[in-house]
């Protein structure tokens, strides 16, 4: 015998203890920090949003999609932490990088004159321009 | 309609030339306001600012170089361009290049008055055409500019947050 499954769907005994929820609305209550959440509500806010409709469109996505963002997953997170680092090091690197360089070239000796200020960099480069100027000269 | 929400800065000369050369205190604070930025917040650069970077790099170099009773020879010459060359790589890799256009040079014609120097309009005009949130500068000259206003490395920092 073959079975009709809309008829086996539609007579099917209804499960007791499961409440129907759709279109019945629940609180949750999250805890975060606070200067976090005051920054990211300012933001909500310029955009035209709010929590609860962006709560409501995140748990829409991971239903709709059996899957959390990409900016939630670990190797999302994990990506932009060596972003960040590899940008630190990079930037541990250039400070002093020009002096250093000079250095091991041997072209500058390690005691020797360095600037300090931004306003002895403003002279120096004016005076770097002149040497620059000389050397055009002469040639 | 689009809602511009992500923080822009954009980032004055001598930031990255007291960062590069490492200017003692005012090196520390770019430091740290560009440790705490990356990733936070998007990082603006004006080509004219890369422009100036490498210039004055390379000046103060030979200045120094020159200083300390060395010649600035052919060879001198190429690794000084080659050293600016990584300074201008670096900056360019932790953030964004924004030229000025057209529009930004009229407009720092208009600012003329507000400002003696005509990078200093030229900076200000290009920050409020790409909606920067601020501009981070140590030259106090900028410090009292409108309509961008202008942040030390450090008041920049306490500003977004940092």
């Amino acid at each position: 015998m073959e079975l009709d499954t809309n008829d086996v769907l539609e007579n099917r005994p209804r499960r007791r203890g499961r409440p129907r929820t759709r279109g019945v609305t629940t609180q949750m209550n999250v805890r975060v920090d606070q200067d976090l959440k005051v920054r990211g509500d300012e933001v909500l806010r310029a955009t035209g949003t709010n929590p609860t409709d962006v709560i409501s469109r995140l748990w829409g996505y991971v239903v709709r999609t059996g899957s959390v963002p990409d900016f939630l997953t670990a190797q999302e997170i994990e990506e932009q932490q060596n972003e960040r680092e590899r940008l630190v090091a990079a930037m541990q690197e250039v400070r002093g990088m020009p002096w250093r360089a000079l250095e091991d070239e041997a072209v500058l000796q390690g005691n020797g004159y360095r600037p300090v200020s931004l306003d002895e960099v403003r002279k120096m480069s004016e005076r770097g321009q002149a040497v620059r100027a000389r050397e055009v000269a002469q040639v | 309609m689009s809602v511009q929400t992500k923080k822009t800065a954009l980032v004055d000369k001598d930031v990255w030339l007291a960062l590069c050369l490492d200017l003692g205190e005012q090196a520390a604070e770019a430091y740290r306001f560009l440790d705490g930025a990356l990733g936070v917040i998007d990082l603006l650069v004006t080509t004219t600012c890369l422009q100036e970077v490498w210039s004055d790099l390379c000046h103060v170099l030979r200045h120094v170089v020159v200083q300390e009773g060395g010649v600035v020879d052919d060879r001198v010459e190429a690794l000084i361009t080659s050293i600016a060359w990584d300074c201008i790589s670096f900056v360019r890799e932790v953030s964004i290049v924004v030229s000025s256009g057209a529009r930004d040079a009229t407009l720092a014609d208009v600012l003329r008055d507000q400002h003696a120097d005509y990078s200093d309009a030229l900076l200000v005009a290009t920050a409020q055409g790409c909606s920067a949130s601020c501009i981070v500068s140590f030259k106090e000259s900028l410090h009292e500019c409108l309509p961008v206003r202008c942040l030390t490395p450090y008041e920049a920092s306490i500003a977004f947050n940092l």
